[in-house]
Formats: structure tokens, C-alpha cells, sequence
């Protein structure tokens, strides 16, 4: 894998991802509806991060938080030690394009479907500014040969791990995916999980909403979240 | 270039569609643009094209008359008009001398004529006899009176004996638009001229035997005295220069600046006194052309920028369906750090080629199709630029607007901050923008009933008031826009209504609430396009009737052919090969004593009127039905010793028992009309077997349904002669009417292209819930409604839209037009007034398109449930 590649940012002891008191609500006609209430959360450089918990319960939502895509009603969200709860719509789109990523849950929606493989690669980086990684990152991510191919001949964990090889090759600090393996085929989600785990290894910071047991063991760490609030008690639990 | 941008191209071919729409939005509103500029352009030429036409051929170029001089004179003035001729690219000038009327003796009997001469004449007159070029050519006439034949010598106090007689030709008529159209005040006899004003020509073809006409200078002077004796002495000359027609308003201003330059090369050579008249039609034909211009602009342009800016909306309704169907694309860049603004120019290169293309095709169907509504088809130097720079700058507005939309809808979709909208905000929703164009259209109405043409007395356009012209398309929008909002405000209530027991209905009005925006724009649309053509279609309809009443009640019928007494009184004037369309009338001027004022008593037929009177309007028909029972009635009612003439009084004659009239006559009104064919001012008709013997008739005139030139013929093969005639359709100078005429024509134009807009928008919005409504479908089939049933839903929904866009704006618009048209009167003092014509053929029409529409829209729906794979569906 190339320098490039693994250049994260540098680290200087605050988490990747912090949120204090934050709430989330929408409104509707008749009345305003609230989706996360006092969440407070940090999440480490580098950190392995499982949200669990039932359909409903915000997990998406706080992962869009997370993932600079929507703004919290009211408390704060810090990006390695940044505040950004009050940043410019720039600002926050520069965040995105180069150092948080989010992966959609289903595999066709993280994808340019008139693109081919290797070009996906590019647009991506070209995105974050960034050279094409190049081949050598498909060939590290599993994904060696396929560069000509049209998307569409991809299996969804292959797309998948596209998706993620993408988040690698724009230099991403930070990848949240939400629900990677729920509209895949066993052996589609355990590639999922397999590169997750790579890009673990590679120093990613990940954050992965999921209700899939492979990945509730998977990650170190694992924040249940009920009724749009962390479930306490949460935070150092290690294994499901 | 990022690589999404960079395939951006190639990525719009996989979706036709998307293209087709794009294509067809910039197709539209190029169209739009540059048929308004070639329209706009094409009225100057309309306008010259009009106005030269009704020029007589030898009066385009300069019109130069001269007083009265001896020969050589006028023979000096022909050679220096011959000279600036040929300097100023004219191919030479066509020289006419005219004596006064002179008294020409053969033997024991006389009659006055014109001694005359004209270049090229011996080609341009029907010789009936004889056709030698050395001697004298007598009018029909002049022969009859006389009793002169070929070989007999006239004599002339002054002249002495002149040459013989050599040919005789038939009198000169009317001359419409020949050889002797600009001659006509000197080679046809007015029959209002005294006896010594003018009189029917005896041409010399040579001229140069006119020069021995002339007395030594010494006579002259001594005959100075006595202007008849002195009229065979010198010679009015016409000096015309025969060119082409032009065929723009450039080369109408060409011509003119020439022919202005031969009129001033002839002052600078000759005193002013030396003119009777000098100058160029063409001038006032210029400025007439203009005016005409700057009234259609005035007019169309309101609607036009409506009309663009509904296309302009149709372009943002493009943007937001790429949009739609982008969602995923746009929703990943923007995840990636994408500004809004960036999303737009994606759109803008794959949807951006289209629209260019689609604005090249609106600008070539616009060019092609210029027969369909513009005045004329040549193209003046220059307009396709201009009309391709309109549409160039539209594109840009349009491609502009593609960015904008998708960059807005982008930001409100991604980054947006959902804001409560404020009280004040809500309040201003419910507020009805209609009351603003109602007002706009109670002020253009009142401006419209103080009159929106102003006919000053000597001009031949009538002034425009453009706010009152809008009156009917303002009626028409807001109606428009109050059926839109009331439409709206039913479909949210809707869901009170529960009408199960009739399935199909309950399914129709839930489904139209569900896509209430869309329904609402397409019937508001719908609607509107409806009315302007109505309203176009009426107006037009009104002014073209308009012309054609009032030109019969001008001339009296479709043509009007005057004869002599001798001709009435043996029987010849309405001979039986014209008969059975034809009549005789009779006409004179005289003065009643109370109160004190001139009249005309028109002397008709009852009992022949009918077949030659014009009859084309049904109030003119009317008017003269009434008045000829009133005739007959008054007649049978008669006395024998009742001595007044029953008369039925027009156009504001006095009215009166015992009103006496010149010549003994006295009349005794029985009935009133407000117009009646051939009558312009306070006029009397009476019968012609109730006129008293001694009552003289100044002017007979043949009315009749038959060419002028056919009554013309069927009189002198009669043995009668003619005088002068006129027809119905070169009687009223149509250019008012053509104006108004082009005006709302092009209203119509728009209206069409709304229609096409709105059919569009109709298939548009059903193929793009093809999916929802596949589904919603394929699921109601399964749970065991019929398909006839969902059927006849969609015939609800859509015939609901269809249905009510047809009846109200076909009811508002022809109202609107019928108000507006009697108003939009370019000649108040003729009747009828102009009114909107039943539009049979329009409603017709609109109901073939409407259940056409209402039918491919439900076969459509139809179609893609019956298709609908409700498993894959349910999946997506």
C-alpha cells in the first residue's frame, strides 16, 4: 500500500470523534419528535466502534451525526478535537470529502454505476484531492483483477469492500458504515467484515451500526443505544 | 476534470428520456423566443406588403405631377425626368399629357373630351374598332354620344380640324391596379365631377402630333382669358416611374430614398409652381409599417415573456426530475464533500447538450414554420440573427436555471436546516396572488371600455393601448390561477369524502389529492392555454368578420358597378345574365329644410335587393330585411292620393312625417335601421316605384355577388356602359384589421405551444409516478378490483383535469374575447361593431384533443400496471 494511503492525521491525544450533549429532533405538523436525547460519546483514533440496538432507535441517525451529514438540535460534535457543531457547510463538506467517510447501507448507493472498478478508485480521490491509488490497493483489498469491470458485476460484498477500498484510498481518518452487511449474502457480508477488519488493522477509526453477530464480536467495543439514548453503562463493555 | 463530470456526456445517454425532456424543454422556448422575433419582424413586411400592394404599379417610386404647360414644356420636364431616372437606378419614366375637357364638334353633334397621351397606351386599351396609330382614339362614349365612327374629323374652335378618327375603344373603367390605376382622376370621369372637370380621354398615340395642337404663344395669350379655350393650349403631365414591388421594408426604404432623390433632382430643375403634387408614397406606407410593428410588439410581448417564463419553470421542473432520478449520485457526492452547486453542473454536462441542441431545432421550426403564423414569409436581412441571439441568451437563462434548481433543490434535500416557516410567511401562502392579476384586469377592462383603439381622424392605424389589449389573457389568468387554487383547496378536503359504493370515482379524486401539486400545475396550465387560444381564435375570428361587414356595408355588396342614365333607362344596367345576384340602386344627395341638413335618399329595389345587396353579416341581413317589410308594408298601406314616400331612416337621418327633399320629393319616415349595406351617413332608402317621376337620381349603381369585372361584361353586352366600379375586398384598407389580426394570431401561437406544454407536463407527471402508481395498481388487481374499475378511476382523474381545463377556459376565453372584441373596432364608423364568432370548429377541436389526451394518458397508467412485476416493485 502506498505512503499516501496511510497517511492519517497526525495524532495529538483527543478522539476522533467526540459528542456532548448531543439532541437530535424533527418536526412534524402536529408536533416535534425527538430522535437522540443526551448523547454523549467519544470515539478514539484508530477505535473500533459497534452500534447495536432494535430498528428505530436512532443508530442511523447518530451515525449521520458522526458522520457530518446531519446537524445535531442542540449539544456539540468534535472532529480530532475541532468543534464543528456550528461550521459552514464548506467546512464540513471539506471534513467529508477528506477525512470522515460514510458507507451506505445498500452497496449499489456507495458507488459511481457508469464507472468501472479502478475508475471509482480515481473519482473517489479525485474527490479528496488525492493521486489514483492506483491497482496495488484492489489487489490489497481483495479486489485484484477487477479493475476494468463494470460495478454491476460485482457481488454487494465485493461492492462493498469497493466502497471501503475507496473510503482507503481518499485517505479517510474516520469510516461509518451503516448496516454494511444486512442486504448481503453470508459470504458477501464475511468479505464485509474482513476488510472492516483491515482497515481496523490499517489504523481507521471505525464506527459501524449493525445488528450482525459477526461484528457485534468483532469490535472491541460495542455502544447499545435504546429510544434515541445510549444505553448506560455502555461504554467499556468489550464483548456482546 | 473530475471523472463524474468528465462522463457526465456519455452517462444522459442511458437515459433517453432524461435527453427527450431536456431536448424538448429548450426545443419549446427557442421556439417561443425566436418565432416572436420572426413574427414581430415579419409585420413591417406584412404591413409594406399590404400597403404597396394596394399602390397602383406606376405610384411606388416618385409621384410627379405638373401644372398645366405647353408643350415642349412638358416634353422638357419628361427628359429631365428620364435623366434622374436612369442616375438613380430607375429603368425610365413613363410620361402621360392631359388637356382640359374640351368640346369637340362632329358635324352637327358634340361632346366633351380630353385631348391625351400617355407612353405605351396603343398596348393598354380594347380596341373595339378600328386600330390605326396615325389619328385619334374615341372612347365607346364619346362614339354613342356623337354618333362618330371611324374616318370622321372633330373640330375644336381652337384647334381647327384635328386628325380622323382611327380607332374606337371601350371606356376606361375603375382601374384597379393596371397600367392606368395612377392615371384614374384623369381618364375616368368621377360621376360626382362637374361637366368641365373631367371627361373621358380621346388619345393621340403619337405624341408628336400633340405638339401641332399648340398655338403660336401670341394665341395663347390672348385666349388666357377664357380657361376653357385655353385647355387645349397646355398639357397636364404625369411623370411616372414603373418599378418592382418591393418586397421587404429594406427595400422599401431603398426605393424610397431614390424615389426621394428623383423628387428632389425635379425640384432643384423646376419652380414649386410648376407642381401640382410631388412625392413618395412609400413614406407614409414606412411609417404605417412601423406603427403597425411597435402595436403587435406592445401586444404580444406580455404574454410572450409569460410564456417564457412558463418555460422557464419547465426547465426547473427538468432540473428537479434529473434530480430525482439522480438522488443516489447526488447523495454520494455530496456525502464525499460535493458542494450543491457542483451537483448543478453535473446536471448542467449531462443535461446541457440537449437543451442546446433542442434551442438550434426550436430556432429552425420556427423558421420553417413562419407560414403557420407569421404576416410574411421573407425574411428581413439580419432577423435570424437576432432571433438567434433571443434564443442563445434563453439557453443561457435555461442552462442557468438548470443549475441553479438542482444546486437549490440539492442544498434543501442534503445541507438544509429545517426552519419552521413564520406566521407571517404561512399567512402570505393564503393570500391569493389572483387578487393582483384581478385587479390588473378590472383596471385593463375599464381602460378597455374607454376605448383601446383610438382612430384620430386622417390615420389609417388607430393608436393601441397595450393594458387594454391585455384585458382578455388577464381575465383568462385568473381564472386560471382561481380554478387552480379552488381545485387545491377541494383535493385537501377531499379525504372527507367517502364514496365507496362508486369505487372508480373514490379512487380517482384519492389519487388526484395525493399528487395535488402536480394536478393543480397541469390544470392550471391546461386551463390557461386553453383560454389564450380561445381568446386568440375569437379575437382574430371578430376582426376578420369585422372586415368583411364592414368593407359590404362600404361598398354596398361584393361589388358595385356604376352606370348612366342612358344605360337605367334601356334596361341595360341589370341585364339576365347577372340578374338573379344582382340589384339596382340609386343615390343622390340632396337637402332637407327641417330640421336643415344633407341627406342621401338611396333609391332600392324591395323586391331585388336581396339578390346583390350585401347580406353577409347577420345583423346587416337583418337590418335590411326590417327594412324593406317596413317598405312594403308602408307601401301597401299607401293612399292614393298620399304624396309622401315611405322612407326608412339610417345611421341618424331625422325622422319625420312630411320632411321635404330636393325635387319634390317628400318623405315620411316608417321604420328605422341601424345600418343598412352601402349607406355611411344619415341616408333615407326608399322604394324606387314610390319615387315621384321628377325626382332626380344623381348615381345608379349595380350592386352585385358577382366580380365586378363579370357585371362589367354582362352590362356592355347588354349595350350598356359603365362608369367606375369598386370592389368589396380593395374597398377598406385592411391594414387596422390585419394588425389586430396579427396580433392575436400570434396570441394563438402561444396558446398552442401552452398546450403542447401542458399535454407534456400531463405525460410527464404519469410516467414519472409509473412506478408508484404500477404498484398501487398491480396491488388494488390483486386485491380484487376490476380492472374496468381502475380504469374508469384513472378516466376520473384524469378527465377531471382534462374536462376542466377544456370547459372553463373555453367558456372564459370566448367570454373574455367576445367583451374584448367589440371594443378592439379599428373602424367605429362603419357597422357592425366586431364580434366574436362562435367558435363551432375550436370546440370541436378542443374536444377531439381532450378526449384524446384524457385517453393516451389512461392507456399510459394503464399500461404500466398491467406490465408491473409487483414482486420486483415491492423489492425496490
Amino acid at each position: 500500500m502506498s505512503e499516501q494511503t496511510t497517511t492519517r492525521t497526525p495524532s495529538t491525544g483527543e478522539p476522533a470523534l467526540l459528542l456532548r450533549g448531543v439532541d437530535v429532533s424533527y418536526s412534524t405538523q402536529l408536533t416535534r419528535v425527538p430522535v437522540l436525547s443526551g448523547v454523549d460519546l467519544a470515539v478514539s483514533r484508530g477505535e473500533f466502534v459497534v452500534l447495536a440496538g432494535p430498528s428505530g432507535s436512532g443508530k442511523s441517525t447518530l451515525l449521520r451525526v458522526l458522520a457530518l451529514v446531519a446537524r445535531p438540535t442542540s449539544g456539540s460534535v468534535q472532529v480530532f478535537g475541532r468543534d464543528v457543531t456550528r461550521a459552514g457547510n464548506p467546512e464540513l463538506r471539506r471534513l467529508r470529502s477528506r477525512q470522515v467517510t460514510l458507507v451506505y447501507q445498500n452497496p449499489g448507493d456507495n458507488l459511481f454505476d457508469y464507472l468501472s472498478v479502478a475508475e471509482n478508485l480515481r473519482a473517489r480521490a479525485q474527490l479528496a484531492g488525492r493521486d489514483d491509488p492506483g491497482p496495488a490497493l484492489l489487489e490489497r483489498m481483495g479486489l485484484g483483477g477487477t479493475g476494468t469491470w463494470p460495478t454491476q458485476a460485482l457481488s454487494g460484498g465485493q461492492q462493498q469492500r469497493l466502497a471501503l477500498a475507496c473510503a482507503v484510498g481518499a485517505g479517510t481518518d474516520v469510516v461509518l458504515a451503516d448496516e454494511p452487511t444486512s442486504q448481503l449474502d453470508q459470504r458477501s457480508a464475511e468479505l464485509v467484515v474482513e476488510t472492516l477488519t483491515q482497515l481496523h488493522e490499517l489504523g481507521v477509526t471505525l464506527v459501524v451500526a449493525s445488528h450482525d453477530p459477526r461484528l457485534l464480536g468483532l469490535g472491541p467495543r460495542v455502544v447499545r443505544i435504546r429510544d434515541g439514548r445510549l444505553h448506560p453503562g455502555v461504554e467499556k463493555e468489550g464483548t456482546a | 476534470m473530475k471523472l463524474p463530470w468528465k462522463r457526465a456526456p456519455l452517462v444522459a445517454w442511458r437515459q433517453p428520456s432524461s435527453l427527450l425532456v431536456a431536448l424538448f424543454a429548450g426545443l419549446v422556448l427557442a421556439f417561443v423566443a425566436s418565432a416572436a422575433v420572426l413574427h414581430v419582424s415579419s409585420v413591417r413586411t406584412g404591413a409594406v406588403d399590404h400597403n404597396v400592394s394596394r399602390f397602383c404599379p406606376h405610384l411606388r417610386g416618385p409621384a410627379v405631377e405638373l401644372v398645366p404647360a405647353r408643350f415642349d414644356g412638358s416634353v422638357a420636364a419628361a427628359s429631365m425626368a428620364a435623366e434622374s431616372a436612369a442616375e438613380h437606378g430607375f429603368d425610365g419614366v413613363v410620361t402621360g399629357l392631359y388637356t382640359g375637357v374640351l368640346m369637340l364638334e362632329f358635324g352637327e353633334s358634340a361632346g366633351r373630351a380630353k385631348l391625351a397621351y400617355r407612353d405605351g397606351l396603343t398596348e393598354q386599351v380594347t380596341v373595339s374598332r378600328g386600330g390605326g396609330t396615325d389619328g385619334l382614339w374615341i372612347p365607346e362614349s364619346l362614339a354613342e354620344l356623337t354618333g362618330a365612327d371611324l374616318g370622321d374629323r372633330p373640330r375644336h374652335p381652337g384647334l381647327g380640324e384635328l386628325p380622323p378618327v382611327t380607332a374606337v375603344y371601350q371606356d376606361l373603367e375603375r382601374t384597379g391596379d393596371g397600367y392606368w390605376c395612377s392615371e384614374e382622376k384623369l381618364v375616368v370621369p368621377g360621376p360626382m365631377d362637374s361637366e368641365w372637370q373631367s371627361a373621358a380621354p380621346v388619345f393621340v398615340p403619337d405624341r408628336d402630333v400633340l405638339a401641332s395642337f399648340q398655338p403660336p404663344p401670341a394665341v395663347v395669350d390672348e385666349l388666357e382669358v377664357q380657361w376653357e379655350d385655353t385647355s387645349h393650349a397646355t398639357f397636364t403631365t404625369t411623370l411616372r416611374f414603373p418599378v418592382d414591388a418591393p418586397t421587404t421594408p429594406e427595400e422599401a426604404a431603398a426605393l424610397h430614398d431614390r424615389s426621394r432623390a428623383v423628387v428632389d433632382d425635379l425640384s432643384a430643375e423646376l419652380a414649386p409652381e410648376a407642381f401640382v403634387s410631388r412625392g413618395v408614397y412609400l413614406d407614409r406606407s414606412l411609417q404605417l409599417a412601423d406603427e403597425s410593428s411597435r402595436t403587435v410588439t406592445l401586444a404580444v410581448l406580455p404574454l410572450t415573456v409569460v410564456s417564457l417564463l412558463v418555460g422557464l419553470a419547465g426547465m426547473a421542473a427538468v432540473a428537479v426530475q434529473w434530480l430525482q432520478r439522480r438522488t443516489g449520485e447526488a447523495r454520494l457526492l455530496w456525502t464525499h464533500g460535493v458542494s450543491p452547486l457542483a451537483i448543478g453542473t453535473r446536471a448542467l454536462l449531462e443535461l446541457g447538450v440537449p437543451v442546446l441542441v433542442g434551442s438550434a431545432a426550436g430556432l429552425g421550426l420556427a423558421t420553417l414554420a413562419r407560414g403557420l403564423y407569421a404576416p410574411s414569409l421573407v425574411l428581413r436581412d439580419g432577423v435570424l440573427v437576432d432571433a438567434g441571439l433571443a434564443v442563445g441568451v434563453l439557453a443561457a437563462a435555461s442552462l442557468g436555471v438548470l443549475v441553479a434548481t438542482v444546486a437549490v433543490r440539492a442544498h434543501q434535500l442534503f445541507q438544509a436546516v429545517p426552519r419552521e416557516r413564520s406566521r407571517a410567511v404561512s399567512r402570505l401562502r393564503l393570500v391569493p396572488w389572483e387578487l393582483a392579476t384581478g385587479a390588473l384586469a378590472v383596471w385593463s377592462g375599464l381602460r378597455l371600455a374607454e376605448g383601446a383603439l383610438t382612430v384620430e381622424s386622417g390615420e389609417v392605424l388607430p393608436r393601441v393601448d397595450p393594458v387594454a389589449l391585455a384585458f382578455p389573457l388577464l381575465v383568462v389568468v385568473t381564472i386560471a390561477g382561481l380554478t387552480a387554487r379552488g381545485l387545491g383547496w377541494t383535493l385537501v378536503r377531499s379525504h372527507r369524502l367517502s364514496s365507496w359504493r362508486r369505487p372508480a370515482f373514490q379512487f380517482g379524486v384519492r389519487r388526484l389529492a395525493a399528487s395535488g401539486g402536480t394536478a393543480v400545475g397541469v390544470t392550471a396550465l391546461a386551463l390557461l392555454a386553453v383560454g389564450v387560444l380561445a381568446v386568440g381564435g375569437g379575437v382574430v375570428g371578430a376582426q376578420r368578420d369585422a372586415f368583411d361587414a364592414k368593407s359590404g356595408v362600404l361598398v354596398g355588396a361584393e361589388s358595385a358597378v356604376d352606370v348612366g342614365n342612358t344605360t337605367v333607362n334601356a334596361g341595360q344596367a341589370v341585364p339576365a345574365s347577372i340578374a338573379d345576384r344582382s340589384t339596382l340602386v340609386g343615390r343622390s344627395t340632396t337637402s332637407i329644410a327641417d330640421p336643415p341638413r344633407e341627406v342621401t335618399v338611396l333609391v332600392v329595389e324591395p323586391d331585388t335587393f336581396h339578390r346583390g345587396g350585401w347580406l353577409g353579416d347577420r345583423r346587416v341581413a337583418s337590418a335590411v330585411d326590417e327594412a324593406m317589410s317596413a317598405l312594403r308594408e308602408a307601401e301597401a298601406a299607401r293612399g292614393s292620393g298620399d304624396t309622401a314616400v315611405p322612407a326608412v331612416r339610417v345611421s341618424g337621418a331625422p325622422r319625420g312625417e312630411q320632411l321635404r327633399a330636393g325635387s319634390g320629393l317628400v318623405l315620411s319616415t316608417v321604420g328605422e335601421v341601424a345600418g343598412f349595406p352601402g349607406v355611411t351617413s344619415p341616408t333615407y332608402v326608399v322604394a324606387r316605384d314610390t319615387v315621384p317621376s321628377g325626382f332626380r337620381v344623381n348615381t345608379w349603381t349595380v350592386l352585385s355577388g358577382l366580380p365586378a369585372a363579370e357585371v362589367i361584361d354582362g352590362i356592355q353586352a347588354a349595350g350598356g356602359w359603365t362608369i367606375q366600379s369598386v370592389e368589396r375586398t380593395t374597398a377598406l384598407d385592411g391594414l387596422p384589421f390585419l394588425t389586430m389580426q396579427w396580433t392575436f394570431g400570434f396570441i394563438t401561437v402561444l396558446g398552442t405551444v401552452l398546450a403542447v406544454l401542458a399535454i407534456t407536463s400531463l405525460l410527464l407527471a404519469i410516467e414519472v409516478r409509473r412506478r408508484q402508481n404500477a404498484l398501487s395498481g398491480a396491488l388494488s388487481l390483486r386485491m380484487g378490483v376490476r380492472l374496468r374499475t381502475l380504469v374508469s378511476s384513472y378516466l376520473v382523474e384524469l378527465g377531471t383535469i382534462g374536462g376542466l381545463a377544456a370547459l372553463v377556459g373555453a367558456a372564459v376565453g370566448w367570454g373574455a374575447a367576445q367583451l374584448a372584441a367589440s371594443q378592439l373596432d379599428p373602424a367605429p364608423r362603419l357597422v357592425p361593431a366586431p364580434a366574436a364568432p362562435v367558435p363551432v370548429l375550436f370546440l370541436s377541436v378542443l374536444l377531439v384533443a381532450t378526449l384524446a389526451v384524457v385517453g393516451a394518458a389512461t392507456w399510459l397508467a394503464v399500461r404500466a400496471v398491467r406490465t408491473a412485476r409487483v414482486g420486483e416493485l415491492i423489492r425496490e
